[in-house]
């Protein structure tokens, strides 16, 4: 707000209103204005002299800033300007208060716009108009006389001013005068070929449709003002290159550096040499528009920025030596374009994301790759992730936050797959990117590896190694693996079944477990003996190793330690593996003590029939001799008269003959057992069959027997003739002796061939045997069961009994009393004998 | 005449065979005897050297003797090479021992095994086949 005082701070000209529309802060509580104790601050403006003469203050320009004021603390700064308004001898000032935020906002305004507000009321003149624009009255023609240079004078319109511009815009502001009735400004250069002036014209609504016009001479200020600017962009020290040139590319001003610089591109007669710049020159001041020009000089790069003035008919040029960034640049280009030719030579997607998670780069692999997911083309993308398929665009957008604000590397792995429908897996990794200049966040970098080969292999190997671990955690079979420095490598779950302790143990041996469970370390010793052995023999070793369980439990173990080696035939590791033999290791001591029984029965049994050889060998030698004696004897002696002792010699004789027998049956039997050993034979029972009848001729005729067989030429058996002789001879002797006299003795002989054994059985229709009360006898020695009926020495059962079991078969008699008897002898068939029945 | 000569430890033995051999073909006969095998051995192998007209024409030879075995005799006697080519030399032993019956049949200076006692049949039989 503007308004006017006199040089006792006085103000006098204020708009009724002002009060009201003055800043709240700046009114004090009963609404009066405070502009004295504001002004009071200021005593440099209104010397305590205090003329009222105009001159006295015609270049003071003051300015102050204040508040905030308590009353509204912290809300508005203001600034009040004081000019010296030149309207008449007296001094009065104007004074435009303005209201601004922050300092920048206060000096802006006090430097441009307030100050360019006051200056339209320097110098001025001062005349009314009416509604027609007529001019009605002239109050100050000003000091320059600037309405005589306009041609205005009382009686004339506006229309009529020498400016036809300046009249144009009056007549296009009056209307609005009247009718807002606010003040309108008008600016205009005002040039003729004897003036060049800047004025401002203000237009202020006075009752009756009057409005006074206010013209200020802004001339000098303008002026003043391009100087200054121009200047300001002319600083003598500027080390950079400023020109400025006329159209025909002469030099009107130039720093050192410019002179330098002109130096450097040509310049003869104080005009540029170069060609291009003064093409530019002439270009820049025909169509008034800036031009840049990029010129290397003796290898020196310069930036040159020509600015035209076309009223002034010359071009600044203001120059940068730009060698230092241009190399620069040249550089990070080259760097940017070798970055670029790795990162599209990658296999590997690279996309760039900014912090609001828009796309701004991609490689050329990120197409080729997203193709393959029927992705078509990424170019025209801004927001990556809602144009990928929803998994793999939610995934990517999650790790991307958080690479975001977690401001780390973010690593993660997925598989998908792709429109052939092959699962392919990729590991993404999702790098903050940072301006560490300025330590920003720019962005994420997304790098997208294709890993489906590793992935796959991976999933082999696991596969592979599950399967393996399978088989190594279920064999039945202790395994550890050694280092050769005995440290435990690998262990089996058969080995050590608990899990915490089998982690614990590995990189360990097993003096660390001996101590660990408090145990005696022999079984390392044992252990670690047998390895050094396999170390230093290179050669595998089994050893039984006996484990003593926690419940006291002897666990027999058979170890084996087998050396690998590596390709250079250095010992890698040794494997180890034990087998539980102890059920085995059991039933072989079981085995060993009953062998060891055994063989101390058997020294006895042998020691027994040792004895019993001896006997036998007293009787056959020592015994027979003296009998054989006596039978000689008694045989030779011849009879004599005396009876008695003829009958006591016969007796004698009896006795000796019966003992020789009984001597000669016991050796019989006793030698049956000798000699299995060396008369084994192919023997054809045939032979034997017709040698025994042959033998008992005479006994066959005398019982008028029938003796049938189905024995032929053809039936051999491997055995022992001598007992097979004894056999059929006692057999079918005994069933001719106890033949049944009332009926016609019929003995049938019979063989029968079997995959395994030979059966032989003996019938007769005979008087037979009472079973029931002499079955345990049948076979025993000297057991006679019909006396009566026929002479028998009751050793022939027995005899051939003893035959049959040596060799290995065994006799079986069924009998009924009256009906007759069966004799079966089964025999194993041993050796290689065809035999064929007729 | 027969030269019969018996080998036997067995003085009763000795006797019941010289009375055999006296009663049943005595006419025919000449016994003589030696109950040491030793002095046996050393009479044979003078016979051997000096083809002695009283070089026996049989021997009965008894195993089981306490200085020397029959089979030892026997075995020397090869040993030596001991040859009597007219002599007939018998095993007369009281021994029922199968293993002793073979082994005498083994030698080949051995005609045959006798079961002691000597009786008239075996006597006539070995003459028989001398004749």
């Amino acid at each position: 707000m503007n308004f006017i005082i006199d040089s006792e701070g006085k103000v006098i000209d204020l708009k009724e209103n002002i009060l009201e529309l003055l800043p709240e802060d700046l009114k004090n509580g009963n609404g009066s204005f405070k502009i004295q104790s504001i002004l009071s601050g200021l005593p440099e403006i209104f010397p305590l002299t205090n003329p009222k003469d105009y001159k006295t203050y015609k270049n003071l320009v003051l300015k102050k800033d204040f508040g905030p004021f308590a009353t509204n603390p912290g809300q508005h700064f203001y600034s009040l300007t004081i000019q010296p308004l030149n309207l008449s001898q007296e001094a009065i000032f104007i004074c435009r208060i303005e209201k601004f935020i922050s300092e920048i906002d206060a000096s802006f305004l006090a430097n441009q716009k307030c100050f360019n507000l006051y200056l339209r009321y320097l110098n001025g003149s001062l005349f009314e108009i009416d509604r027609t624009s007529k001019i009605t009255k002239i109050l100050s023609d000003g000091p320059e006389g600037i309405l005589l240079k306009f041609g205005i004078s009382t009686g004339l319109t506006i229309l009529d001013l020498l400016d036809f511009n300046l009249a144009k815009k009056f007549n296009s502001k009056i209307e609005e005068v009247l009718e807002t009735k606010n003040d309108v400004f008008i600016s205009h250069r005002f040039r003729t070929r004897n003036w060049d002036l800047y004025i401002d014209c203000r237009l202020n609504y006075k009752e009756n449709d009057c409005i006074v016009v206010y013209i200020t001479d802004t001339t000098e200020f303008i002026k003043a003002i391009e100087e200054k600017d121009a200047y300001a962009k002319f600083p003598i020290e500027n080390p950079n290159p400023v020109l400025r040139a006329n159209a025909i590319g002469k030099i009107l001003f130039s720093n050192k550096a410019g002179s330098d610089f002109c130096q450097k591109i040509g310049i003869k007669n104080n005009i540029i040499s170069n060609k291009d710049v003064r093409a530019i020159i002439k270009a820049c001041l025909y169509d008034n528009c800036t031009r840049d020009l990029k010129l290397k000089v003796n290898k020196q790069y310069y930036f040159l920025n020509f600015s035209p003035n076309r009223e002034n008919n010359y071009v600044n040029v203001y120059g940068a030596n730009i060698s230092q960034q241009e190399r620069t640049s040249e550089k990070l280009q080259q760097k940017t374009t070798d970055l670029n030719a790795i990162i599209n030579s990658s296999e590997d997607v690279i996309l760039l994301v900014n912090k609001n998670l828009e796309l701004v780069y991609f490689n050329n692999q990120s197409n080729k790759v997203l193709n393959d997911f029927g992705i078509d083309k990424i170019e025209t993308w801004q927001n990556i992730f809602q144009e990928l398929p929803d998994e793999i665009g939610s995934l990517l957008k999650k790790n991307v936050e958080l690479a975001l604000i977690e401001n780390r590397i973010v690593r993660i792995e997925f598989n998908k797959s792709d429109i052939n429908l092959n699962s392919r897996y990729f590991s993404a990794t999702f790098y903050p990117a940072n301006d560490k200049l300025n330590n920003k966040s720019i962005g994420v970098c997304i790098q997208l590896k294709e890993i489906t080969e590793t992935a796959k292999a991976k999933e082999e190997i696991v596969e592979l190694k599950n399967f393996y671990q399978k088989i190594l955690n279920n064999l039945p079979t202790d395994i550890a693996v050694l280092s050769n420095d005995y440290k435990y490598l690998f262990i089996n779950p058969q080995a050590i079944s608990n899990p915490e302790v089998r982690n614990w143990l590995i990189g360990k041996d097993d003096y660390e477990y001996a101590a660990s469970k408090n145990i005696s370390t022999d079984f390392a010793d044992r252990r670690k003996q047998v390895f050094n052995e396999v170390v230093s023999t290179g050669l595998s070793k089994s050893f039984e190793d006996l484990h003593i369980k926690s419940d006291g439990k002897q666990v027999f173990i058979l170890r084996k330690y087998y050396p690998v080696f590596n390709k250079k035939k250095e010992l890698e590791m040794i494997l180890g593996y034990g087998l539980d033999i102890t059920s085995i290791k059991e039933s072989e001591l079981a085995a060993k003590r009953s062998e060891e029984q055994l063989l101390l029965v058997n020294a006895k049994l042998q020691k027994n029939y040792s004895q019993l050889m001896q006997y036998s060998y007293v009787v056959s030698h020592n015994l027979r001799a003296p009998i054989a004696n006596l039978v000689g004897l008694s045989n030779f002696f011849s009879p004599s008269e005396n009876e008695k002792n003829n009958t006591i010699i016969n007796h004698i004789k009896e006795s000796s003959e019966r003992i020789d027998t009984i001597l000669k049956d016991l050796n019989s039997i006793l030698s049956v057992r000798e000699e299995i050993n060396h008369s084994m034979e192919k023997i054809s029972l045939f032979k034997v069959f017709n040698e025994v009848t042959s033998d008992l001729k005479q006994e066959i005729e005398d019982a008028n027997a029938l003796i049938s067989t189905n024995i032929s030429e053809n039936c051999f058996i491997y055995s022992i003739n001598s007992f097979m002789h004894s056999v059929f001879y006692n057999l079918i002797s005994n069933a001719l002796k106890y033949r049944d006299r009332n009926r016609d003795c019929i003995i049938s002989v019979n063989v029968n061939f079997d995959v395994k054994q030979v059966t032989l059985t003996f019938v007769d229709n005979g008087i037979g045997i009472d079973l029931a009360k002499h079955k345990d006898k049948i076979f025993g020695l000297y057991k006679r069961f019909h006396k009566d009926v026929a002479e028998g020495t009751g050793v022939g059962l027995h005899l051939i009994k003893e035959q049959i079991e040596t060799l290995g078969g065994n006799i079986t008699i069924k009998s009924e009393l009256g009906k007759g008897t069966t004799f079966q002898v089964e025999l194993n068939e041993s050796g290689n004998v065809e035999n064929t029945i007729n | 005449m027969l030269k019969i000569l018996l080998i036997d430890d067995d003085k009763i033995n000795n006797f019941l065979n010289r009375s055999v051999i006296d009663k049943h073909c005595g006419n025919e006969c000449v016994v003589s005897e030696f109950m040491n095998p030793e002095e046996a051995f050393d009479f044979l192998k003078a016979c051997s050297l000096t083809n002695h007209e009283n070089c026996p024409d049989v021997i009965f030879l008894d195993i089981n003797m306490p200085e020397m075995s029959g089979f030892e005799l026997l075995e020397m006697m090869d040993l030596e090479n001991i040859r009597l080519s007219k002599t007939r030399i018998f095993i007369l032993s009281s021994s029922l021992d199968p293993h002793d019956i073979e082994k005498s049949k083994s030698f080949e200076t051995v005609t045959d095994f006798i079961s002691k006692p000597l009786d008239k049949s075996k006597i006539e039989k070995v003459i028989a086949s001398i004749d």
